[in-house]
C-alpha cells in the first residue's frame, strides 16, 4: 500500500523520492533547511514545491516530523504548537524530518538497479528489447523515440501477429517499462541512466 | 439604485438578482458551503435571449431573460417547431446550474497528492502552458499513443472535440461512457441495414412524430403504431418528444412499450412488455418469426428494395456478386427466377423481367447449394416461437402476439423507436439489427408517418459542428494516421467502435494498469463525472489513479476533479456558449447570454492546447492553425471565441443555406429561420429512394448501403469484422481504410443469455437494471437544489413479492451488491417492475465532496459499483459493450442512509444560485 503514494501521483515521482533520498542521507535536519537544499536542484517539471511534497510524504507516513521547541522534543505538531498557550511567544520551533519504515520501503522499492533486474527478469521474451534500447541509449547524443521505434520495430518480438495483424506489445511499451524502472531517462533524447549502464554492463 | 433583502429561495422565484461573485480558492468543500446573501436588484430592463438549451440531448427552443447581464428566467420559445413552448425540469434548473456556487470558476491546480483536495487558483496561461509542457514532453518521449481523451454524454454539444484534438495531435484514444452503452450500436448498425437513419427517439433522428399540427393536414399522416422498446420519452425529453408522443397517443395513435419498468409512457400504453432485463433480442427474433411465419411482411418492398431475395454463399457468408458466377457485373447480385428456375444477376434497382424467389435452396450453376439471405433469416430464427419467448423474457405469448399485430396493423405507417436500454448489454449490436429488420420487413422505411426517415439532420456532415479534420476526406492531411488509427485500443476487436472514432473503455484501462500493447500517460477529460458513469467505477477510479497527468474540463466539481484530477479548468454552461441547431426545417441559434469567472467553452480548451503545442513545435498542431491546410469545411482552430463563433456562422451557412459568406453576425441576424419550408422537409424524405439519383438520374437514389437496397441480411458485417470497412455510402468514417483481421461478425442478431443471469445465479438471485429519470440526463444536476429536492436519493424499485421475500418495506434503506461491489438505495415497492427484477438509477452525491473522505461521493449510491467493464464478463463483438443492465445482485437491509447525504429539502440550501456578473468569461483574459 506503501507504494500507492508513488503509483498515484506518478509525475510526483521523481521529487517525492528526491525528498525521501534527502531525508535518509541528511537524517535529522531540519525542515527548512532539507526543503532549501531540495531547492537548489529543484527542477520546473516537478510541478509542487519542496514543501509540499514534504507535505504529501508526511500525510503519506513517508516522512516523520519531530518539532522541537528551543531545542527540546514537543508533543505535537507545528500547528499544535503555534496554538499552545504553554509555549512562549518567542520559543524557537524547528521540524526534524525522518524517514519512516514506510519511507525506507518506498525508497528500495523504487531503487533503479532493482526495479531493472525485476523488470528483465520478469519478462525474459523482452529481454533482448531492453538490452537494444540501453544499448541505443547509452550513445553519445542518446536516442530519439523515432529511432528506438525502429530499432524495437525491426525485432522479432515487436512483430504484430501474421494472421490478426495486432501487435502484443507496441515499441512505447518497451520505452515506458524501462523508463518506469529507472533504465532510461528523458533529457531530450533517451538516455541509459547510470542503473541502466551498470545492468547493461552486468 | 434600490435593494431589497430577500431570502435566496424567493429570489430566485422573483427571478431577479444582483450581487458580485466571490472569487474562489481554497478547497472544494469550502466553497461549497459559502452562500452570500442574495440580494435583489430593482428592476431595470429585461433583455429575451433567444436561445436553445442544452441540459440533454433535446436541444429546446428556450427564451432566457436578461437583466443586468444576469439571467434571471427561462421559459421554452414558443416559435420552436420541435417544444412548442413547453420545458422541462432539466432546463428549467439551467440558472441553478449557471449559478451555482459549486462552479469551477477558475483554472486551478492540485496541491498535494491526489484526492488531498486542495487546489490552487491559477491563470489560464499558467495551466494551459503546463498542461502543454507535460504533452510535448510525451509526445516527444512516447509518441502520441501517450494521450486518451474522453468526453460525455451529459449535455456536451462538442461531442467531437477530443476527437478533432486527437487527429491534430496525431494519435491517441478517445472514449466516452456512452458510446458502445449508448447510441453507437443503434446509431451504426440501423443506418447500415436501411441505409437510412437510426431510430432514437432521444437523439434527433425521429422527426416524423412532430409534424402533425405543422405539417398542412392534407399532407400529413400521422404515425398509426409507435412501438417504443426501451424508450421513455415522458422521462427523457418531457418538453420535446414526450410532449409530441402524448399528443400522438391523445390523437389515437397506438403505442407498444417494451420497458421492465411502468413509465407513464408504459401506463398509457395499448400493451406494456414488462421484459426481462437483457433479453430484448429473444423477443425480437420471435418477432421476426411470428411475422415471416405468418406472412405478414410487406412482399413488394422486401422484393424489390432488400437483399433479402439475394443468394448468398454459404461458405463465406456473402451474398454473391453475379461476377462471382459469371452471370453478370461486380455491382450487380444474384437471385433465383421463378420464371427461368434458374440464378439471374438481378441489376439495380430492379429487372421486373424477373420474378426472384425470396426462400428456397437452389443449386448454381458451380453446383453449390446456396439458399435466398431470407431463407437463412427464415431458418436462423425458426426456433423462437411466441411461446420460447415469453419463457425467457418472463412475459406472457399472447400478450407478444397481441403487440405484434398492434405493430403489424399500423405498417408502414408505423415504426419502432430503439432506446439506449438495448445498449447497455452484450447483445447491444443483435438488438439494433432486430429492430432495423422488423421496421424493413414490415416496409416502414421513409414513409409518411414511419419512424425511420431521411432528414437533413442526418445527411452529412452531420449535425455536430465541430468535427474530427479529415472525418469525411480520407486524404485530409489533418487526419489521424492510419497506423495510429488502427492503434486505438480495443479497435481491432471491436472495429464498430471506428464509427465514432472510439476506443474500448475496458481496454484502455487494461493498458493503464498492465502497459500493454502501450500505456497511456496523459488523460484529459470533458465530462461531468465518469466515476458516476461507467460501469464497475472501481475499476476505473484505481486505473486513472496512476496515469501521470490528469485534465479535468467541466462547470462543476465533481468526484472526477477532486478525486483524479491533477488540473482543473472551468468550463462554460450552456446558457454562456454559442452554438447552432437544426430544429426540422429551421436552424437555431445558441447565444451566449453571460459569460462567468475565468469559464470557456469547451473548444477553446482544446483550441489553446492545439496552440501551446504549436508554439512548442508540434506540426500538426502548427498546420491546424493554417487555413490552406484545415480548409473551410473543418475551419482552422481557434485562438479566440469570435474566431470560433463566425465558424459556427460559416458552417451553418454553406451548408443549409448555401451560403459561403457567412459568419456569427449573419447567423446571429436572422436566426432561428427556415432553410427549407415544412413541405420541403417533409417530402424530400418520403420514398427518397425513388428520388432521381444525383450522379445518374435515370437511376433512383435507393438507401445509402453497398447494394442500395436494405440490407436486413447485413453481410457487410462479415467485411466490417474482417476489414474495418464500414459498410455503406453515408457513414461517418469512410469505407476505404482497410484494418486489420478480426473475428466475423454475424450477418443477423443473435440472442445471448446475460452473462449474468437469475435463471441460474443463486448467490444474486436479482436482476437489475436502470434507466432515465425527468430530472437529470446522465450525470448531470445531481448539485442543483431544485432537480435534487424533487428527487433527493436513488429509489430501489422492488416489486411487492419480491420485497417480502427479502423482508424489506416501503421507505428502508438497502444495500445492493454484485459480484463487483456494493452500494445503497431506498426501497420503493411497487408493481411497477416484476418480480425479481430490480430498478435504480445511477447516482452520486455532491454534497459529500465537502466531507473528510470524497472519495465517498460517487460510491455511496452507485450502481455503477455494481455493473461490469472487466474481462470476464464478455463484450458485445462489434461494439465491445460491457454491461450496464441485466445484472444480477443481492439485497439486503440497512441500517440507514449513507452518513453524511442530503435526503431533506433545506439540506440543498448550500446550493442555491450564488449571483454572479458577466465577466466575459475565459475568453476576457486569455487568448492562444
Amino acid at each position: 500500500m506503501a507504494n500507492e503514494l508513488i503509483e498515484h501521483n506518478p509525475l510526483l515521482k521523481k521529487p517525492l523520492l528526491t525528498i525521501l533520498s534527502l531525508a535518509e542521507r541528511r537524517a535529522g535536519e531540519s525542515r527548512s533547511s532539507l526543503e532549501q537544499t531540495a531547492l537548489g536542484s529543484w527542477d520546473d517539471a516537478y510541478r509542487q514545491s519542496p514543501s509540499a511534497c514534504v507535505d504529501i510524504l508526511l500525510r503519506g507516513g513517508a516522512l516523520g516530523e519531530q518539532v522541537l521547541v528551543d531545542g527540546e522534543p514537543y508533543d505535537g505538531t507545528i500547528e499544535d504548537m503555534q496554538f499552545d498557550d504553554s509555549v512562549s511567544e518567542d520559543a524557537v520551533a524547528e521540524e526534524r524530518l525522518s524517514v519512516t519504515d514506510v519511507g525506507h520501503e518506498l525508497l528500495e522499492a523504487y531503487a533503479p538497479g532493482r526495479t531493472l533486474r525485476a523488470l528483465i527478469a520478469d519478462r525474459p521474451l523482452y529481454r533482448d528489447v531492453f538490452a537494444a534500447i540501453l544499448d541505443a541509449c547509452d550513445a553519445e547524443q542518446g536516442a530519439t523515440r523515432e529511432e528506438l521505434e525502429r530499432i524495437v520495430g525491426d525485432m522479432p518480438q515487436a512483430q504484430p501477429n501474421p494472421v490478426t495483424k495486432r501487435a502484443a506489445v507496441y515499441p512505447q511499451y518497451f520505452i515506458d517499462a524501462l523508463e518506469s524502472a529507472g533504465g532510461i531517462a528523458w533529457q531530450g533524447t533517451w538516455r541509459t541512466t547510470d542503473a541502466g549502464k551498470a545492468h547493461a554492463a552486468a | 439604485m434600490a435593494t431589497t433583502d430577500i431570502s435566496r429561495r424567493g429570489f430566485v422565484k422573483l427571478g431577479a438578482f444582483a450581487a458580485a461573485a466571490a472569487a474562489m480558492s481554497g478547497s472544494v468543500g469550502s466553497n461549497l458551503v459559502h452562500v452570500e446573501p442574495a440580494v435583489a436588484a430593482e428592476s431595470s430592463e429585461t433583455q429575451k435571449v433567444r436561445t436553445i438549451c442544452r441540459a440533454c440531448l433535446n436541444n429546446c427552443g428556450m427564451i432566457a431573460h436578461v437583466r443586468d447581464g444576469k439571467v434571471v428566467k427561462l421559459e421554452g420559445d414558443p416559435d420552436d417547431p420541435m417544444n412548442k413552448g413547453a420545458a422541462c425540469v432539466k432546463g428549467l434548473a439551467g440558472i441553478q446550474a449557471l449559478y451555482n456556487p459549486n462552479r469551477i470558476k477558475y483554472p486551478m491546480k492540485r496541491v498535494g497528492e491526489r484526492g488531498s483536495n486542495e487546489w490552487e487558483r491559477i491563470s489560464w496561461e499558467q495551466a494551459i502552458n503546463e498542461i502543454a509542457d507535460v504533452m510535448w514532453e510525451y509526445y516527444q518521449k512516447e509518441g502520441p499513443k501517450s494521450l486518451v481523451c474522453s468526453t460525455g454524454g451529459g449535455g456536451n454539444p462538442q461531442f467531437f472535440s477530443p476527437a478533432r484534438f486527437l487527429s491534430v495531435w496525431g494519435g491517441g484514444n478517445f472514449f466516452e461512457p456512452g458510446c458502445a452503452q449508448c447510441y453507437l450500436p443503434r446509431n451504426h448498425m440501423e443506418f447500415c441495414l436501411n441505409g437510412t437513419a437510426d431510430t432514437s427517439l432521444a437523439d434527433g433522428p425521429v422527426t416524423e412524430v412532430y409534424l402533425p399540427g405543422i405539417l398542412p393536414d392534407s399532407l400529413c399522416t400521422p404515425t398509426k403504431t409507435y412501438v417504443m422498446w426501451g424508450v421513455g420519452p415522458s422521462y427523457h425529453g418531457i418538453g420535446s418528444t414526450g410532449r409530441v408522443v402524448t399528443d400522438l397517443r391523445n390523437n389515437g395513435m397506438k403505442t407498444v412499450v417494451i420497458d421492465p419498468r411502468l413509465t407513464p409512457d408504459a401506463a398509457r400504453a395499448d400493451v406494456w412488455l414488462a421484459i426481462r432485463p437483457g433479453t430484448d433480442v429473444a423477443l425480437m427474433l420471435a418477432w421476426m418469426n411470428y411475422i415471416i411465419e405468418n406472412e405478414l411482411w410487406d412482399k413488394d418492398f422486401c422484393r424489390e428494395w432488400t437483399n433479402l431475395p439475394f443468394l448468398v454463399n454459404e461458405a463465406t457468408g456473402l451474398t454473391y456478386r453475379a461476377s462471382d458466377l459469371g452471370l453478370g457485373a461486380d455491382d450487380e447480385y444474384v437471385v433465383w427466377d421463378k420464371a427461368t428456375n434458374g440464378a439471374k444477376a438481378m441489376p439495380y434497382p430492379f429487372d421486373p423481367a424477373l420474378d426472384p424467389q425470396m426462400f428456397g435452396t437452389y443449386e448454381l450453376p458451380n453446383g453449390e447449394k446456396a439458399r435466398t439471405a431470407f431463407q437463412i433469416m427464415k431458418d436462423h430464427v425458426a426456433e423462437w416461437t411466441l411461446d420460447k419467448a415469453a419463457d425467457i423474457c418472463w412475459l406472457n405469448a399472447d400478450d407478444i402476439e397481441k403487440a405484434i399485430n398492434i405493430y403489424v396493423e399500423g405498417c408502414p405507417n408505423a415504426g419502432i423507436s430503439l432506446g439506449v436500454a438495448t445498449d447497455q448489454a452484450r447483445n447491444s449490436a443483435q438488438a439494433a439489427q432486430g429492430d432495423a429488420i422488423l421496421d424493413i420487413l414490415m416496409g416502414c422505411i421513409r414513409q409518411p408517418g414511419s419512424i425511420v426517415q431521411d432528414r437533413p439532420c442526418y445527411v452529412e456532415p452531420c449535425n455536430y459542428v465541430v468535427q474530427p479534420f479529415g472525418l469525411h476526406h480520407p486524404d485530409h492531411p489533418l487526419r489521424m494516421p492510419e497506423e495510429e488509427a488502427n492503434a486505438r485500443l480495443g479497435y481491432t476487436e471491436h472495429k464498430g467502435l471506428g464509427h465514432w472514432l472510439a476506443s474500448h473503455i475496458p481496454t484502455v484501462l487494461k493498458a493503464i494498469e498492465t502497459g500493454e500493447p502501450y500505456r497511456p500517460r496523459i488523460w484529459i477529460e470533458r465530462s461531468g463525472n465518469k466515476l458516476a458513469m461507467i460501469g464497475n467505477a472501481t475499476r476505473f477510479y484505481n486505473a486513472m489513479m496512476t496515469t501521470d497527468l490528469n485534465v479535468h474540463m467541466y462547470m462543476h466539481w465533481t468526484t472526477t476533479s477532486v478525486c483524479l484530477a491533477d488540473y482543473v479548468l472551468p468550463t462554460a454552461e450552456w446558457l454562456e456558449t454559442a452554438y447552432a441547431q437544426d430544429r426540422l426545417n429551421t436552424y437555431a441559434i445558441r447565444r451566449p447570454c453571460t459569460q462567468l469567472y475565468e469559464c470557456v467553452d469547451e473548444c477553446m480548451h482544446w483550441s489553446w492546447l492545439a496552440a501551446a503545442l504549436a508554439e512548442r513545435g508540434h506540426q500538426r498542431a502548427i498546420d491546424s492553425f493554417n487555413p490552406d491546410i484545415a480548409g473551410k469545411f473543418y475551419g482552422t482552430y481557434w485562438r479566440t471565441y469570435e474566431e470560433y463563433k463566425d465558424y459556427v456562422g460559416y458552417f451553418v451557412g454553406s451548408f443549409y443555406y448555401d451560403r459561403d459568406d457567412w459568419n456569427w453576425e449573419k447567423f446571429d441576424a436572422q436566426a432561428p429561420s427556415e432553410y427549407q419550408t415544412i413541405e420541403e422537409y417533409a417530402a424530400k424524405s418520403y420514398n427518397s429512394h425513388l428520388f432521381p439519383d444525383e450522379d445518374n438520374p435515370s437511376l433512383p437514389a435507393g438507401f445509402h448501403t453497398t447494394s442500395r437496397r436494405c440490407e436486413p441480411y447485413f453481410d457487410g458485417n462479415i467485411l466490417l469484422g474482417n476489414t474495418g470497412a464500414v459498410d455503406g455510402t453515408g457513414t461517418m468514417e469512410p469505407a476505404s481504410d482497410v484494418y486489420p483481421k478480426s473475428d466475423n461478425y454475424n450477418p443477423l442478431p443473435y440472442y445471448l443469455e446475460p452473462f449474468e443471469s437469475p435463471l441460474t445465479d443463486t448467490e444474486y438471485p436479482y436482476v437489475l437494471t436502470q434507466g432515465r429519470l425527468p430530472f437529470f440526463h446522465h450525470g448531470t444536476l445531481r448539485n442543483t437544489p431544485y432537480t435534487r429536492e424533487m428527487y433527493p436519493y436513488p429509489e430501489t424499485w422492488i416489486n411487492p413479492e419480491t420485497a417480502k421475500e427479502i423482508g424489506i418495506e416501503n421507505g428502508d434503506w438497502l444495500w445492493l451488491e454484485s459480484r463487483r461491489g456494493k452500494t445503497q438505495g431506498r426501497a420503493r415497492i411497487t408493481k411497477s417492475v416484476a418480480p425479481k427484477v430490480i430498478y435504480q438509477e445511477r447516482y452520486w452525491n455532491p454534497e459529500l465532496l465537502d466531507s473528510d473522505d470524497p472519495n465517498r461521493a460517487w460510491q455511496v449510491m452507485n450502481i455503477n459499483l455494481l455493473t461490469q467493464n472487466n474481462d470476464e464478463c464478455p463484450f458485445n463483438d462489434v461494439y465491445g459493450t460491457y454491461t450496464l443492465r441485466g445484472i444480477t445482485i443481492k439485497i439486503t437491509k440497512a441500517d440507514g442512509a449513507p452518513e453524511g447525504v442530503w435526503t431533506e429539502p433545506e439540506d440543498f440550501t448550500p446550493w442555491l444560485p450564488e449571483p454572479s456578473e458577466n465577466t466575459g468569461g475565459g475568453n476576457a483574459v486569455y487568448g492562444a
